[in-house]
């Protein structure tokens, strides 16, 4: 016990992430006390203080209570830290309630961590799992009206309460998947999402289905090594939603339809409604902030209608510049390969798909959405992972990340359970 | 689990190499369309960027000042001339940026000094306010003027003059104008730069085109006697080909077909060459291409309105000219400019040199290849061709004495129009004097009666400096 507690206190403080949580901490700091000089008030001096601390105090207590990776934990911090400023800096409301979101994220990658190291068998879990998600799934067509005019009709609302089920739903959905793959189980698995997709397309949310869709076949490829397998489904998925869009596309998808003709050329169609009016100023506000960024509370990007959502990495884009802005990417990547890496680390196929899917839902859930804002793809409405505004958001996301850290946690203890029995000495 | 592993390593490769590629794209579209965005009509930011620093001037390439700012008022003044001030209002726009992608908005990120360094912004603040760059032209103000003067009153049209060698524009005037200085309000028909952002079909003019494709593709293009009787007719459409005046030109060769414009023979090389050999002809010249010139906005132009495959009277018509062509007078300026440029076209350069206040030279002048529309050979022909044009064509008004000029003239119909639209291009066959002129006069006669005349006293003018 007395060596394992030493172990751990040691894999917890190597001095090169300490320097990694300064960083972090430092940007945040910096970046809030810039606010503050464009704009001092009593609100800014406490959001300067307070933010930057917090964000200190979860990278120093929670690795001590619940052992983790602290590299992911910092760079997950970096990303809250940065949607947090950018939220403040926009509307000072949002800013804090997206710290309580930062909140209720972190209990929710500590509630999932524990999950992952605790539950030993998932057997039992797995079936009302699936009967959740379905249940779920189901929820926005009963709140149907609450969706009456938005594109998609994926959100829940209780009062003033609003949530995409569909967030939520992506951890469950990366344990099932996880569960049947790792028993080589692919016929359940391909059934399963094919289920999932079914409800996400009937909501119209084809950029969540995407995400499910992409996580899903990296972890089928993962566990299977089956490229034709893979190509074969990637074939026919794209096949069977070419052929719906192009069945409904006056009808079901006139949306998406809109989205792709706005894609092609958001000017020409600027004045329609529903047209490319909030691309066309995303690209401007892109352009605004050419290469070096206008500078932190100098842009504007409030022109875009969802700015605080889907479209918060223009706002990157614009005041921090596109540099800056691929080096915000390099941080997502990072992040995915050093879940990648704690996959590698794992000794139990489950886990290791675990790990590896919660990379491939956050990884492509970040090309889906910043592809969408530079152009590159037609634009379905995701969030930002970290960034954007939204409790079940960043959740969600915290969640994925919980499952990681939970695997890399477990990870640990079996090393150390390992390096006990080869009565490998720790010296003091 | 050694399978496993690997295919982990795989994936997460590729995860990280798929979410690079939006950036990259970013980048890309920044570099290709950042200006055209920046300065777009719907940017409000603008008004941030232009707030607090003093415009810099503008001049034209003989050192003409175009545009400069009261220095006590703050107000944009522009030349005290008012036919010059009107002759180069649609290149050069003015302060309330009616005219889009004028050079007073398409060039704010010089006017405005975005390109300063920081250094040179602080000091520039310490020493009493921003000042942006100037701006030099390339355009000859007394030739715009020149042109503006000869142009028929009342008519609608554009005319553009560039340097086929280093695609320096000389003069763009567009008509009916405005006057700039006036604070009254401007109308969508007077702002309207229609040497750069109207498309209409280009008539005989387009037959360069054409001649161009047979040249490539049909081997014995220039050994072949053709039979004009007039008209052409289709079996199982009712649309026929006519050619202009029910001329009948009888037995001709192909260089007879071009200098009197034969729209029978030019519509049975089009039908002749197909769909596919046309459009890729017409793509070679940059039709249908994405302009993304560095100093002004272009709009693209197109052979048809949709990707469908041209047929019967359509090809035939689209051959001679007509149909659903769409382009620009700059751009037609640009297809006769390749010809004279043995096949090289350049890309059309508005901005000649940016100096700082300080008089250093920020940018310079340099020319740039657009594309290769064609082998210098089939240019050579081409040219011959347009060389018997004025010497015994159809464009023989527009000669004169001493210079060596090519050109081909068009009449374009226009549906629910009284009269045709007379287009002329041609240029100078001369190294030293490099000069190619498009000239459109909207609803006014053919292009050898109306357009070719207004050419020749623009060659005239230039040919005597």
């Amino acid at each position: 016990m007395n060596i394992a507690l030493k172990n751990q206190r040691k894999a917890g403080r190597s001095p090169r992430q300490n320097g990694l949580t300064g960083l972090v901490v430092a940007f945040v700091f910096f970046g809030f006390l810039l606010l503050m000089l464009q704009k001092p008030s009593l609100m800014n001096a406490v959001m300067l203080a307070a933010v930057p601390l917090g964000l200190w105090a979860v990278e120093m207590i929670l690795p001590r209570l619940f052992s983790m990776d602290r590299l992911l934990l910092s760079l997950v911090d970096f990303l809250c830290g940065l949607g947090i400023l950018l939220q403040y800096r926009y509307n000072a409301g949002r800013g804090l309630e997206q710290c309580l979101n930062y909140g209720a994220g972190l209990v929710a990658m500590v509630g999932c961590g524990l999950a992952v190291r605790c539950i030993r068998s998932w057997k039992l879990l797995v079936l009302p799992m699936m009967a959740c998600c379905c249940a779920l799934l189901i929820l926005p067509f009963v709140f149907r009206s609450a969706n009456a005019g938005l594109g998609a009709t994926a959100w829940v609302t209780f009062g003033s309460f609003r949530m995409q089920p569909s967030e939520i739903v992506k951890i469950a959905y990366l344990f099932v998947l996880a569960y049947f793959l790792s028993r080589r189980r692919v016929v359940f698995a391909l059934a399963y999402t094919g289920v999932m997709l079914a409800f996400l397309v009937a909501q119209r949310d084809l950029g969540t289905a995407a995400i499910y869709g992409g996580a899903g076949v990296v972890m089928l490829y993962a566990a299977t090594s089956s490229l034709m397998l893979i190509l074969g489904l990637a074939g026919a998925g794209l096949g069977a939603v070419s052929a719906l869009y192009l069945l409904f596309k006056d009808s079901f998808f006139l949306t998406v339809q809109n989205r792709i003709r706005n894609w092609l050329d958001p000017f020409a169609t600027y004045d329609l409604p529903g047209g490319g009016y909030q691309m066309a100023q995303a690209l401007i506000a892109m352009a605004n902030g050419s290469w070096w960024g206008t500078g932190l509370g100098l842009g504007d990007i409030s022109r875009i209608p969802e700015y605080s959502s889907d479209f918060i990495f223009s706002a990157v884009m614009n005041e921090f510049g596109l540099v800056f802005s691929l080096l915000v990417i390099a941080v997502y990547i990072l992040i995915v390969l050093r879940s990648a890496d704690i996959a590698l680390r794992s000794t139990s196929a489950f886990h290791a798909l675990l790990a590896l899917g919660g990379a491939g839902l956050i990884a492509v859930q970040t090309f889906i959405i910043i592809g969408g804002i530079t152009k590159l793809i037609p634009m379905t409405g995701v969030t930002v992972p970290f960034l954007s505004y939204g409790g079940t958001s960043l959740v969600s996301c915290m969640g994925i990340m919980g499952v990681v850290q939970g695997v890399a946690n477990n990870n640990e203890r079996i090393l150390r359970e390992d390096r006990l029995l080869a009565g490998e000495e720790d010296a003091p | 689990m050694k399978q496993l592993r690997k295919s982990i390593r795989l994936c997460a490769a590729i995860l990280a190499v798929i979410m690079v590629l939006p950036m990259l794209y970013g980048g890309y579209s920044l570099l290709r369309y950042g200006t055209r965005w920046r300065t777009s009509q719907y940017n409000t930011y603008l008004k941030t960027i232009k707030s607090g620093v003093t415009p810099g001037n503008l001049y034209d390439r003989n050192g003409f000042l175009l545009a400069t700012t009261n220095a006590e008022t703050g107000q944009r003044e522009y030349p005290a001339d008012e036919t010059l001030r009107r002759a180069m209002a649609h290149a050069v726009g003015n302060s309330r940026g009616d005219v889009m992608n004028a050079a007073e908005t398409f060039l704010t990120e010089y006017l405005y000094g975005a390109n300063m360094s920081y250094l040179q912004r602080l000091r520039q603040t310490l020493e009493g306010g921003l000042r942006g760059d100037d701006v030099t032209l390339t355009l000859d103000s007394g030739l715009t003027a020149y042109i503006a003067s000869i142009f028929p009153q009342g008519k609608n049209g554009a005319v553009v003059v560039m340097n086929y060698k280093t695609g320096e524009i000389y003069a763009m005037n567009s008509f009916p104008g405005f006057d700039p200085a006036s604070d009254e309000a401007v109308s969508i028909q007077q702002s309207l730069n229609r040497a750069t952002r109207w498309l209409s079909a280009p008539g005989s003019t387009f037959k360069i085109v054409t001649l161009a494709a047979a040249l490539e593709n049909i081997p014995d293009a220039q050994e072949r006697v053709y039979q004009c009787e007039g008209e052409l007719s289709f079996p199982g459409y009712t649309r026929v080909v006519r050619d202009y005046g029910s001329a009948h030109h009888g037995a001709l060769t192909l260089r007879q077909a071009f200098t009197q414009s034969c729209n029978s023979t030019f519509a049975s090389l089009a039908l002749e060459l197909g769909d596919k050999a046309l459009r890729r002809a017409a793509a070679n010249f940059g039709v249908g291409d994405n302009f993304t010139f560095r100093d002004l906005v272009v709009e693209n132009s197109s052979i048809a309105a949709s990707d469908r495959e041209l047929l019967g009277p359509d090809l035939a018509w689209t051959g001679a000219g007509q149909n659903q062509l769409a382009l620009t007078p700059l751009h037609m300026c640009m297809i006769a400019s390749a010809i004279a440029n043995d096949g090289v076209m350049m890309e059309p350069r508005l901005l000649m040199r940016v100096t700082t206040p300080d008089g250093q030279t920020r940018l310079g002048f340099e020319t740039n290849v657009y594309r290769t529309a064609l082998p210098a050979d089939k240019a050579q022909t081409i040219r011959a061709y347009m060389r018997d044009v004025v010497l015994a064509g159809t464009g023989r008004s527009a000669q004169v004495r001493g210079l060596s000029i090519c050109a081909k003239t068009g009449t374009a119909e226009i549906d629910g129009q009284k009269d045709d639209n007379a287009w002329f291009v041609g240029f100078i066959e001369d190294a030293d004097q490099p000069v190619a002129v498009c000239v459109v006069v909207a609803n006014a006669g053919t292009g050898g009666s109306v357009a070719a005349p207004i050419a020749q006293k623009i060659f005239t003018y230039i040919g005597g400096k």
